[in-house]
């Protein structure tokens, strides 16, 4: 039974590991931080896991069990904050191997979310990743006019960022 | 579509991330044992309990000096309240703690593990003023009983006695003062570090 539950788990999680990794590429800066968090999501998720009861998708429900361990649960170790910076550049580096103006674009784009705080930076993976004011709020637990005016300054702040 | 817009299309089309977990990796990974904050503050609190219970036991450990204080009855009837003020609480610190799930609203959870520290917070503030209320009563009891004020007089005769008995509860009350001042720092820097990120956090989230 448990075994059966495990299957099913860690093959619903591979199909739909995009999602955290995005998350934990948002959070963290160096690949030691990134495969931390990620197996803390995993841990929280399969912990919550007897409890999902398939009325919202898997990959919704993934997706706010990896921001709620990123922002209330994760704790950073001093190593992996010490190492950060030399590992941040090393992931650029790492990344660029791709199609360059693509991967360019991306990295940018990580660049400049890092720099935003953890609940600007929740709103602003579940908007790039085209979730409604509704789901947003939902997600979050904050009603959907407070999301609203939040999402506005996260937009203008991520611009800024951009310098778009 | 605004400038911000145009970021969505290169969001959704970005490359699978370079690091790619298969299915025994993960299940490897759920074997793994949490490094959370909410983990962290499950032992310190455990931690907490423990100390405090400790404390009362060293804290009843001269009971024929209590006994010969007449404190004996006074303090079997708090040590009685105490314990179940301490199981009281013991019982709603795990239930708070139970209710912790990571798929809560993210308001949700962190209200929830808030709510498990601020259990623990009273716990330690009851405990803290039970140690303070237990010494003045304690000492009150030293300090006119006729043993105390006997040993006062034989060892300093020509001293004015009120003048001694103020300093001697001065001097008790600074070092109540400095114990409870100590223990209230370190709790503090404990969760301090511990929970800054999260509050900081939680303010944002409720800031309109």
């Amino acid at each position: 039974m448990v075994k059966d539950l495990e299957q099913r788990f860690t093959e619903d999680l591979e199909k739909n590991q995009n999602i955290i990794h995005k998350v934990c590429r948002a959070y963290t800066t160096s690949d030691d931080a990134h495969k931390d968090l990620f197996q803390e999501i995993t841990i929280q998720l399969w912990r919550a896991y007897p409890n999902f009861r398939g009325d919202a998708k898997f990959s919704t429900w993934t997706y706010r069990v990896a921001l709620n361990t990123a922002i209330s649960l994760y704790r950073k170790s001093k190593r992996l904050i010490a190492t950060s910076e030399i590992n941040d550049h090393l992931n650029e580096l790492e990344f660029k191997e791709y199609d360059t103006t693509k991967e360019e674009q991306i990295d940018s784009l990580y660049h400049a979310i890092r720099q935003l705080s953890d609940i600007e930076k929740a709103l602003c993976l579940l908007y790039l990743d085209d979730k409604s004011y509704k789901e947003i709020a939902e997600t979050l637990g904050i009603t959907e006019v407070n999301a609203r005016v939040k999402m506005n300054r996260t937009k203008l702040k991520l611009k800024e960022l951009l310098n778009v | 579509m605004t400038q911000i817009d145009k970021f969505k299309d290169i969001w959704k089309n970005q490359e699978a991330d370079t690091i790619k977990y298969s299915s025994d990796d993960i299940q490897k990974m759920i074997h793994k044992k949490s490094s959370s904050i909410v983990k962290w503050l499950f032992y310190i609190s455990l931690m907490e309990f423990c100390f405090w219970i400790l404390i009362s036991f060293a804290l009843d450990a001269d009971w024929n000096h209590i006994k010969s204080l007449g404190l004996y009855n006074f303090i079997s009837v708090l040590n009685v309240i105490n314990y179940i003020i301490i199981i009281t609480f013991i019982y709603f610190f795990y239930k708070n703690y139970k209710n912790i799930s990571a798929s809560s609203t993210t308001q949700k959870l962190m209200e929830d593990i808030l709510k498990t520290r601020k259990t623990v917070y009273f716990y330690v503030l009851y405990n803290v003023t039970m140690l303070v209320f237990g010494f003045a009563v304690i000492l009150y009891y030293i300090f006119t009983s006729e043993d105390f004020i006997n040993k006062l007089e034989t060892t300093r005769p020509d001293s004015d006695l009120s003048m001694s008995l103020t300093i001697a509860v001065i001097i008790s009350v600074v070092i109540i003062l400095v114990v409870v001042g100590i223990l209230l720092l370190f709790y503090r820097l404990i969760y301090g570090i511990l929970l800054k990120r999260l509050i900081t956090n939680y303010k944002e989230l409720l800031k309109n």
